[in-house]
């Protein structure tokens, strides 16, 4: 019983963490409409520059208490700073662009700032200082707590208290909280909306740093805590409702004690529960538990101006030569331009499937490696475990991601926009957690080792043609789904759900259908990666392979359904050059991804597009 | 002259909605834009306010060029907007609806405070910590003319102000109206009828798919029952 009481107590004090976290995230998001990826970096650097602060140039032992949260302080806002910078340098040029291109940039962002962090501290994990005058221990029911954890669980109720403050009683609170319900009316009544979307970026990042530098005496510093806190700080954005502060801290609270019990009744699935609760909250109430429904539905996908047009005999012509002339590649190509060339189509296939769930149905996921990977995983059980041959396993692993996307969009479909995004991750991390703990059938993190193709495809020209062909065809049946009855049926559900049900659309019957249907060919996709490595790990499940595809079919476009092929084509080719020359390739992408961004918000097909159009208005004038 | 603009043009997207229109208010001067459902009127106020990107044309506001500045510097030049859905911050009680609205006073326009606002519009004294949503369709209209007015406007833009409200409550917002016009701030309404502005204009407007097809004093409309019956709802 005692012990329980301290465990709940440690519990708290870690929520304070979160809260911080989370509660910068929201007020960004409610703001700006921005889901800042590069949040959990933000926090990173609070921890990294407050333990530079305290304990490198020794401010915790020079000046005591003062020297500790000094740095502390000092650490936030500098980190604060760089927020703002971030905004009006990058973020302010892309406001106007479709809701997930700041996304993007954020992402190019957190590539950048992980990098950064190794080059300028190095890969050791860092043991920050304690605090001096909380180091001691205070003696609850008979079991010792730290004093720094009581400090922080004052903090978080403090640091509510004093936004609520701010947000209620401030005359700038009142114009954010306005912003947050509807931004372009508040820039009519005559307030400048960069500089207040400036305002709550930089009071945002403080939050995400302040939280990431009070934790350096409870945690050791290390450059993967990034990704680690952004998925726990989604979480619980989400589970909270998202824009909403006092939801943030509930829902903070709600993780933490998670986290804390978690690990006691569960050992083997604490990761799981987090994901399941939030899946049950999101089922329950799809705002959140304290969110409100949007006052407009926004649609996640700007609609695009350009309709398609059905692929007509100049595409086909085009689709078949270029198919034909990828074909003669392994008559030129060496075994490692082969693999590297079989892996391009491979991720063209995965990119083209996210397409039709995000460009074509209008449902945006953060988790798409869960199908990716669950086919992976079909093939790789039919062939060890079984026995099977490849074609056995090339319909196994498709299968199993059709069933993996029947529950998970079962789920989905009741969600829409970013909620429905995190469900997808929700359900990626779950299936991630699944594989990665249930060593016996799947060897954990060991993988599974030895899966190589039948003798007859053993060669690579021939694994290379029977890519092309498996993942040719799939492609070609995205595109054919875009004109088919359903297709049509998914974009007039991405484009209005209420003018769709209104003509008698079965949305989420609809979106179902395209969701699973996109999960299977994620699983092809995926089939045919584990055996073009021989192996399959739980990495294949991992949020960086659902980011990967994210960007791939961003930087391609979403308003185009060749956007997919250029974005895989595009991104893969430049990872691996870029990363043949370099140890810092994410520094140098997630550049290039910012620099694109602003360049071209409407991704490379949209770039080509204008180009084309430039040179034809030019060419004109010229003539005239 | 107050508003002046030759020639506007606006687009959403590919789709031309506006052809060079030419509209001016004179300071201190009630004018209504008149015409049908999707004739264009919304999207001429909101062109003149910044909030379309695709636009083309010139609109001297004081002397002041506006087309192409974002809302928020037209706003501080003391054109006001009271767009057609009311948006209201639904989350905001009254008081700080206003408060969202707030600007500096303007010399020589009358500096609008909460109170004062509150004896123009008596039925939302007794709210003033009602949230905007919980507001019925009439209180959360005067709210939000009152909320435009608290920026000091010399010229309002209002958006169908009359639609879908009842009878009684129209009457109210026109005495409201009758008296901004009095204290000298400029009126362009956009309506499908001339309920309203028969109390209030001097001048009308008639639009029709994006085309000025007529202009002259609003008396006129009565005398040409073609045009009238031609452009607008019965």
């Amino acid at each position: 019983m005692d012990f329980l009481v301290i465990q709940a107590l440690t519990g708290l004090a870690s929520a304070s963490s979160l809260f911080l976290v989370a509660s910068g995230l929201s007020l960004i998001f409610g703001v700006t409409r921005i889901v800042n990826f590069a949040h959990g970096s933000l926090f990173m650097l609070g921890a990294y520059i407050a333990w530079t602060l305290t304990d490198a140039l020794g401010w915790a032992d020079h000046a005591g208490p003062l020297g500790f949260w000094g740095g502390v302080l000092a650490s936030a806002l500098m980190v604060a700073a760089l927020g703002a910078l971030i905004e009006i340098v990058i973020l302010r040029r892309i406001y106007h662009a479709p809701p997930l291109f700041p996304l993007l940039a954020t992402f190019g962002l957190a590539l950048m700032i992980e990098d950064l962090v190794r080059l300028i501290w190095g890969p050791e994990d860092l043991l920050g200082p304690r605090a001096p005058g909380l180091d001691g221990a205070v003696t609850i029911l008979g079991q010792k707590l730290p004093s720094y954890d009581l400090a922080l669980i004052a903090l978080g109720p403090l640091v509510l208290g004093g936004l609520w403050l701010l947000l209620h009683r401030t005359h700038w609170g009142v114009l954010v909280r306005a912003a947050t319900q509807d931004r372009a009316m508040v820039g009519a009544l005559g307030v400048n909306q960069a500089r207040l979307f400036t305002g709550v970026f930089a009071l945002g990042t403080f939050l995400a740093a302040l939280g990431g530098a009070v934790q350096i005496p409870r945690e050791a510093v290390h450059h993967a805590l990034d990704m680690q806190i952004i998925v726990e700080a989604f979480v619980i954005v989400v589970i909270g409702g998202l824009g909403n502060v006092a939801g943030a801290f509930l829902a903070a609270v709600l993780v933490a004690e998670l986290n804390a019990f978690g690990i006691l009744l569960f050992p083997r699935i604490g990761l799981v529960l987090l994901f399941l609760v939030m899946a049950v909250v999101l089922v329950l109430r799809p705002h959140g538990l304290l969110g409100r429904p949007e006052s407009e539905p926004r649609a996640a996908v700007a609609p695009t101006v350009d309709p398609w047009r059905p692929t007509g005999p100049t595409g086909w012509a085009v689709g078949l030569a270029l198919a034909g002339g990828l074909a003669l590649l392994p008559l030129v190509a060496d075994a490692y331009v082969l693999s590297v060339a079989t892996e391009i189509l491979i991720f063209a296939l995965f990119a083209a499937s996210l397409h039709l769930m995000m460009g074509v149905g209008g449902m945006v996921s953060f988790g798409h490696a869960a199908f990716f990977g669950l086919g992976a995983y079909g093939a790789a059980l039919a062939t060890l475990g079984w026995g099977a041959p490849m074609a056995v396993g090339l319909v196994t692993g498709p299968l199993l991601a059709l069933a993996g996307a029947a529950v998970a969009g079962w789920l989905c479909v009741r969600l829409s926009g970013v909620y429905l995004a995190m469900l997808t991750l929700a359900f990626a991390q779950i299936v991630w957690s699944v594989v990665f703990q249930w060593q016996d059938v799947t060897g954990g993190d060991n993988g599974l080792l030895g899966m190589w193709p039948d003798r007859w495809a053993s060669d690579p020209a021939v694994f290379f043609w029977l890519t092309l062909g498996l993942c040719g065809g799939a492609i070609a049946l995205t595109r054919h789904i875009a004109f088919s009855p359903m297709g049509y049926a998914l974009r007039a559900c991405r484009d209005s759900v209420r003018r769709a049900e209104a003509i008698g659309l079965d949305r989420a019957r609809a979106q179902w259908v395209g969701f699973v249907l996109a999960g299977g060919l994620a699983g092809l996709a995926g089939a045919l990666f584990a055996y073009l490595k021989g192996s399959v790990f739980p990495d294949v499940l991992g949020i960086p392979v659902s980011v990967d595809a994210l960007v791939m079919v961003l930087l391609g476009g979403l308003g185009s359904l060749t956007g997919p092929l250029v974005g895989a084509v595009a991104y893969k080719t430049l990872a691996i050059v870029v990363s043949s020359w370099t140890d810092h390739w994410p520094l140098i992408l997630g550049a290039l991804i910012v620099g694109l961004v602003i360049a071209a918000p409407d991704g490379l097909t949209g770039l080509a597009h204008r180009l084309a159009a430039a040179g034809r208005h030019g060419r004109r004038a010229g003539r005239s | 002259m107050s508003l002046e603009i030759r020639a506007l043009s606006a687009w959403h997207g590919r789709a031309r909605i506006l052809h060079d229109l030419t509209v001016s208010v004179a300071a201190g001067e009630a004018v209504a834009l008149l015409g049908r459902n999707g004739a264009g009127k919304t999207t001429t106020l909101s062109a003149i306010m910044g909030l379309i990107p695709h636009v083309r044309g010139t609109a001297l506001f004081n002397g002041v060029p506006i087309l192409g500045l974002p809302p928020h510097r037209v706003a501080r030049l003391g054109l006001g907007y009271v767009p057609e859905d009311r948006r209201v911050f639904s989350d905001l009680t009254v008081d700080e609806n206003l408060a969202v609205g707030r600007q500096p006073p303007r010399p020589g326009v009358p500096a609008w405070t909460p109170e004062r606002l509150l004896t123009l519009f008596p039925n939302l004294a007794a709210l003033r910590r009602r949230r905007g949503g919980q507001m019925s369709g009439g209180e959360q209209q005067m709210l939000t003319i009152a909320r435009t007015l608290m920026g000091n406007p010399s010229l309002v833009l209002l958006d169908e102000p009359s639609e879908g409200l009842a009878p009684r409550i129209v009457d109210q917002m026109i005495q409201a109206l009758r008296a901004m016009k009095a204290d000298g701030v400029g009126l362009l309404l956009s309506e499908q009828n001339l309920i309203v502005a028969r109390h209030l204009c001097d001048r009308a407007l008639v639009i029709e798919k994006g085309h000025l097809v007529h202009h002259g004093p609003l008396a006129d409309l009565d005398s040409n029952p073609a045009i009238r019956d031609a452009t607008l709802a019965p």
